[in-house]
Parts: C-alpha cells; structure tokens; sequence
C-alpha cells in the first residue's frame, strides 16, 4: 500500500512538475555516473542497466583530441571499424563488417541516422560538431524490442547538449597534412528560464587517400572529402509540465564508399532532417513524449552519373509510467513510412509502412536484483508505385509480414561493487529499400519477398569496481546467432529464375553464428594518469548456402572478414594545462573480398590483410582565456597503414585550436 | 511468433531464479559533510525547482555542533545553511540536514525535505539519505511514507533512479 503513496503525492503537485526531458549532466553529477535511457528506454544509472553498455562522455571525447566518430568509436570494445578513405568508414558492432555495414541503429538525440534505403550510416551527414555531444551510449547486442528493425548489432545514441540545460559554445579551427581543413562552432543561448536554442554549423575537406590497391577505374571515380553541416535546435517548456523541442537541420558529404559491390564509387549526399518533440509530465499517467520527424537523403552516385532520393517519416508516441516503486512500464506505439526514388534506372518508387507497438516493463525484484522484459510487434507493408520492374511482377511488391523482436535481461549486484548481468535479444534485420526493390538495373533486379534476418544473442556479463584504482574492469561474454542472412547479388553465376528469367536479385543464403568476448579494465592514478586497455575476441562461424564453390561469388564472408583478436590501450594525463592522451591498437589479419579479374572475373577474391599496428597520440594546452591549442596524430607509426585491401589508411597530422565563449 | 514464445520461455526461466538471489541490505550511510554535500544535490529535482541559493538547515544534537559545521563548510554555493539545535524553529527551509538521532519530522514544515543517515529514513523520521560508494557513485534512498506526509515531490527521471523504501 506504502509504495503507491509517492505516486499519489507526485500527481497532486504535477501541476507544478518540471523537467520533461533528461537532465543529464545534473544526473549524473548527483549519482557520480552516467544516466542513460539507451538500454530500456527509461532514466538508469549506467551500473544498472540490463545491457553491455558503454557511455563515451565528452570529456573522452575532448581527451582523445580526434575529429571524427568513427575514429572515436575505434577505441573501444567490440567495435570495429573499416576506414576506406577520408571521409567515408563503417562502424560494427561485434563482427560482420563489411562496406555499407547495415547492422547497427545509430540515433542522434533520438532521431535515426540510419540510412533505410541503403541500411548503412553515412558518418559524414550527422549534423553534429563533437564539441557539442554530451554523451555516446553504446548498446553491444540486439535491442530490437527497444528500437524495432536493425538494433541487431546494438545501438549507438549520441546525446548533445541540451539547450534548456546545458550552455556551451565553442569554436574549433583544424588543419593538417592531404589538405585537411577544418572549421565548426556550437553555440547554446538561453532565453529566459523557458527557452533555450543552440545553432551548430561546421565545414571540413581533405584530400582522399593515396596509396594503397584499386583498380585504374577505382582510382578514377576518387574525389577529395568535402563535407558541411547546419543545425538548430530549440528546447521550450511552455507549461510547467509541458516540454516541446524543435531540431532542423541539413547536411552534405562527398565521399568515397566501398560498397557492397565490393567497388569504390565517390557518392554526394545531402541530409536534411526535421523533428519535432513534445514531452508532458501527466502527473501518474507518466512521462508522455511524442516524437515526429522525418529525413530526406538526396544521393548521386557521381562514376555512374545516377541519383535518387530517400525519405523516412516516423510518429512515435511513448508513455513512462512508473507503477509503484519496484514496477516501471513503457508503452510505445510507432508508425514509419520509408520510401525510395528506383536507383539506377528511375521510374518508379518503393515504399514501406510499418506500424509497431511495444511494451517493457523493469521490475526491481530486491535492492540488487532487477529484472526487465520487452517485446515489440512490427507489422510490415511493402508497397510500390511506378513503372514496371520485368521480370517481377507488381503484385510481388504487395508483401506484409509482421516480426516480433524480444529483449529480457537481469543485473544482480551481490555487492556495491560487483554486477553481474545476463541478457537475452532477438532481433530483425529489415533488408534495405534496395535490396527488397529500390534497385533496378541492367538483369539486376530487388527482391520483395527478401526475409528480415533474424539474430539472436545471449550474453553473460560481469562488471567490478575497483576503487583501490579509481577504476573499473569488465567481462562480457556471447553467442549471437544469424538466420536468412542477407547476400547481395553476385555474378552470371548466381542468376536465378524470377518469373522464368535467369535475373540477378538479393536472397537469403543460410546461417552465420559467432561467440565472443570483450574485457575492458580502466582507472585512473596519482599524478594526473588515467589509463584503460581491452581484449575483444570474435570467431565467426558461416553457414551459407552460397559461396559453395572454390571462390565467393556472392559477397558475403564474414567468418573471415572479422579480425579475431583486438588488443587496445590507453594512456591519458594532466597536469594543469597541459593535457596528453595516446592510444595504441593491436589487430589480427582478416580477408576482404575484391573482385577477380582475367580468368578470375565473375569471382570475388579473398584478400588478406596482414595483422597491424595503429596509434594515435594527441596533446593539448589550455590557457587561461578558454583557448585549447591541440595537435594530433592518429595512425601515426607509419606513413600509411593497409586496413583494409584497398585504400591504405594514412598518418594524418592536425593542428586544432578551440576557443570556449 | 515461435521465436515469441521461445523467448517467453527464457523470460520465465529467469524469473524463477530471482527470488534465490535476492539478498544483502545497502551498507548504513553516516551523514557527514561529503555525504550531505551529495544529497543536496537532490534539491535540484524538487519539484516545483526552489531558486538558488537554497535555503538548508542543518539540525544537530548537543555535542554534534561540530560535525554540523563540518557539513555547513562542505555544502557548494548553490545553499545557505544554518547550523541550529533541535529546538529552533525551521521555517524558511527546502531541506532539513539531521545529525545524529534527532527527530525534527514533527515540526518540520510542509514540503520540506528532510535528510538524515539511513537509520533515519528506515525509521520514516527523514525523507532522504544517500549512500556513497566507494566506486564514487551515489545511491539516493527515500522513505515513500515520510516524502507523501511532507508533501515533497522529485521530477520523474530523478524518482525513477532512487531506491523507494
């Protein structure tokens, strides 16, 4: 009875109630770590959260002295990343990484960045400068019942300043060796206690790699880096109870993918994005929030000379209802329309609306001891509107399937210094726009009836507290299971008879399963040092149904293309102004797929790439008036570093300076 | 649905093993000035928010004067406190810092929030009190009964991450 008390009082002083969304810096300076929604889709200290969760703090961020996230996310556990040019890399979760890697939701305050048409994240469009992010929430392992289709690797949530809270404002010049230049400002203004706005705008180009193994033609579709980005945003509480935000913005990157094809193509993408929050505290209704938003990606493939366009639309409504004190529930319904301009040869339009609901429900069983359950339902429509696609026929394009996506985990902590967690996630990979029809071309055509892949993991983890070091040391290990893994079209040989047409199209092609490992350990020591080093083991084991000859003919290769080992450490320090960090990185070999040639075309040959070394080192001098001078290198051991089998990554060198204001 | 079901099937399975792990109390917490200066912090989600700086009231038992000044000289500037005996009066104050056994919850006024060690918020006499960690991470306990009689409300992110007693 005692327990619906507070709930009772909560909602007669509702009237006066404050503070919708999330304060997270005044949370996490009252619970002396991180908050985050990112594994329940409610408020939890990161200890408690039924996830391997890692949270990047800006103070990371700043410390690592790097200018872009995909550099950043290198550093830590069980995320791998391909680099293919200066501006252009894939960031995984735990294996399966390949070009125009589709696995992985990334969201920015909420609003994915994820790219439908293609299932990929192009880095480069995220309306963000660094200095503006607050935190990055990274999620290891499928969320689907959480965040719906393409959680199935994890989830990456970058959280910036809040305007209403925060206020920040910073101004950040770069350059460097290939021609980097670099420029980008944040500023957050409050006006009055009710309003705060922020404005974000950066520009950045470099010249594209050089060394390294493509082909005359590859090397002649190469185009320098070039991107830019504009954002405002706006945070008003226009009731006491009520919150509503605003987020415009719109972004450019011209880059040089490695794509699924297993070719360079120079791609310009321009991404535009609005979004519009309304969050009310309704007293014991709970924490209501409505989310609509919608994105527009133009895309031009500039070697081809073909462009489209795509386009997601998503409303989303979600109530937080804290029942009493031990039971926490989440209701969320969602629609989402994702559509797509037919690439390369236009024509016509494919869409998908998909209508979902979800419930989770946290039960704190004891004081240590909390248990949390999610499912969500997805109901898919695929749709198309245009031209005929010979040799499907319409009526193919009229698919529905409905998927159910199911999270359960417990964290027991026996001690206020050890936490023991095991979860259990299945997921769905939705195919891409592309692949399910968006792509038409020349005896290439999509495949509507291409199953979601479905992955399911199960994941014990254990984290201890060590305060003799002021640090940390934590031990995840899983098992993830792949079925209906997707495979791209392949050559002559991998045509199949669609509507009694030998055609290249998308399938699905079997199983693929891997056990892993990631084991970090951090602190911090007398004299200003703080240090962290970890181990991530993947082995990928592939049970396809293609491939079956001597060599791939269809480009999928994962049991080989993850490295099994990674070794990283870092060192930091401080001492007043001056401020160090370095950062060393140890990998084993992996393979890669490049198309054959001569006696070899039609196949695709698998390319080691040698086991290596990188580094990144930065140091940093703040003076008094808020100026930060910075000079950084990353992959500084050698002149240029194969990490892939195509464009070697090369030392890059720069200069920043920053100034607070 | 068959992976639905499966995985209902893992969910209950855990379920049955949560009642064996239940167990182990949270290590009693002594207010001090490294203490209180973290449960102060829970007055930035009173709702509605005071102004600042706050108004705080540290109460201490004869011969605790000095441990209540010890706690006045750890608060930030974001409080004004006053260091009192239990017989003083309280009015005028968000918070209420208890040293020692002194019971205030009587006198204290409404929408007060009263903070003392975990004994004090056990017993229902204070509202909050904090355990520290030794990782440096806090863990704000509150006394369900004692917050509904004094007519003391958090914001809903902050409710969310406190352990109700």
């Amino acid at each position: 009875m005692k327990k619906y008390v507070l709930l009772s009082a909560t909602a007669l002083i509702a009237v006066g109630a404050q503070a919708q969304t999330i304060n997270y810096t005044a949370l996490q300076d009252a619970f002396g770590q991180p908050v985050t929604t990112s594994a329940t889709g409610k408020p939890q200290v990161a200890s408690d959260a039924p996830a391997s969760l890692r949270i990047i703090s800006a103070a990371d961020i700043k410390a690592s002295g790097l200018d872009n996230l995909p550099d950043i996310l290198s550093r830590y556990s069980g995320l791998d990343v391909l680099r293919w040019g200066t501006g252009a890399a894939d960031v995984a979760i735990r294996g399966y990484n390949h070009g125009h890697y589709g696995r992985l939701l990334v969201r920015v305050n909420g609003r994915q960045v994820f790219n439908d048409h293609y299932a990929m994240v192009v880095w480069n469009t995220l309306p963000v400068a660094l200095s503006e992010i607050k935190q990055i929430e990274i999620v290891k392992g499928p969320v689907g019942a959480i965040y719906g289709f393409n959680a199935v690797a994890g989830v990456i949530n970058i959280i910036t300043v809040n305007p209403l809270y925060d206020e920040t404002g910073t101004v950040t010049l770069r350059a460097g060796n290939n021609d980097k230049r670099e420029a980008n400002m944040v500023k957050t203004l409050k006006l009055g206690d009710s309003l705060g706005l922020k404005l974000s705008a950066g520009y950045k180009e470099a010249d594209e790699f050089q060394r390294g193994k493509l082909t005359t033609a590859e090397r002649n579709r190469l185009r320098d880096m070039e991107a830019n980005h504009v954002s405002a945003s706006g945070l008003a509480q226009v009731a006491d109870n009520i919150q509503v935000g605003v987020e415009l913005s719109r972004s450019y990157s011209l880059q040089d993918n490695y794509t699924t094809t297993n070719t360079y193509y120079a791609i310009d993408y321009v991404a535009r994005a609005a979004k519009l929050d309304v969050d009310v505290d309704a007293g014991n209704v709970g924490l209501l929030n409505l989310s609509v938003y919608r994105n527009w990606l133009d895309f031009n493939y500039l070697g081809l000379g073909t462009a489209s366009d795509a386009r997601l639309t998503v409303a989303q409504v979600s109530d937080l209802i804290q029942l009493d004190t031990d039971h926490t529930v989440k209701i969320t319904s969602e629609y989402r329309r994702s559509e797509m301009g037919r690439w390369p040869t236009p024509g016509g339009r494919i869409s998908a609306d998909i209508f979902a609901g979800s419930l989770m429900w946290d039960w704190k069983v004891s004081d240590n001891i909390s248990f949390t359950n999610a499912v969500r339902v997805d109901n898919f429509n695929l749709g198309y509107d245009g031209a005929a696609m010979t040799p499907r026929l319409l009526s193919e394009f009229d698919t529905k399937l409905t998927k159910g996506s199911f999270n359960s985990g417990v964290v027991y902590k026996p001690t206020s210094e050890d936490t023991l967690r095991f979860t259990y996630g299945l997921a769905n990979q939705l195919p891409a726009m592309f692949e399910l029809g968006g792509f038409y071309g020349a005896g290439t055509v999509g495949n509507p009836e291409l199953k979601p892949a479905s992955i399911t993991s199960i994941e014990l983890g254990y984290d201890h507290a060590l305060p003799v070091i002021n640090g940390s040391f934590g031990i995840t290990a899983y098992r993830q299971q792949t079925k209906d893994v997707k495979a791209t079209t392949g050559g002559t040989a991998d045509r199949i008879l669609v509507n009694g047409t030998l055609t290249q199209t998308f399938i699905n092609a079997g199983e693929s399963s891997s056990w892993g490992m990631e084991a970090d350990i951090r602190g911090a020591v007398a004299g200003g040092f703080t240090y962290g080093a970890s181990y991530t083991w993947t082995d990928i084991d592939d049970n396809l149904t293609i491939n079956k000859g001597p060599l791939p003919t269809r480009p999928v290769y994962y049991e080989k293309a993850s490295p099994k080992h990674k070794l990283r450490g870092n060192v930091g320090w401080t001492s007043g102004a001056l401020s160090a960090d370095l950062g060393l990185t140890w990998q084993s070999g992996r393979y890669q797929l490049r198309p054959g040639a001569g006696a070899q075309t039609g196949f695709l040959i698998p390319t080691k790439i040698d086991s290596y070394t990188s580094g990144t080192a930065s140091v940093a001098y703040t003076f008094s008036t808020g100026t930060e001078v910075r000079a950084t290198a990353t992959d500084f051991l050698r002149a240029s570093t194969p990490t892939t089998s195509v464009l070697e990554t090369e030392r890059r060198v720069y200069l920043s300076l920053s100034q607070s204001f | 649905m068959r992976g639905l079901k499966l995985s209902a099937r893992h969910g209950l399975s855990l379920a049955m093993l949560l009642p064996a792990l239940a167990c182990a109390d949270p290590a009693s917490a002594t207010v001090d000035g490294p203490t209180a200066a973290v449960a102060v912090k829970a007055i930035n989600f009173l709702q509605p928010k005071p102004g600042k700086p706050t108004p705080i009231t540290i109460v201490a038992d004869s011969g605790q004067s000095a441990a209540g000044d010890a706690i006045k000289t750890a608060l930030g500037a974001d409080v004004t406190a006053t260091v009192v005996n239990s017989g003083n009066d309280l009015a005028g104050a968000v918070a209420v810092i208890v040293v020692g056994g002194v019971d205030v919850s009587a006198k204290a006024a409404a929408g007060q929030l009263i903070i003392g060690d975990m004994a004090c918020m056990e017993a229902g006499k204070c509202a909050l009190a904090v355990e520290r960690q030794a990782s440096g991470a806090a863990k704000y306990h509150v006394n369900t009964a004692a917050l509904a009689k004094a007519g003391v409300s958090f914001d809903k992110n902050f409710q969310m991450l406190v352990t109700a007693h």
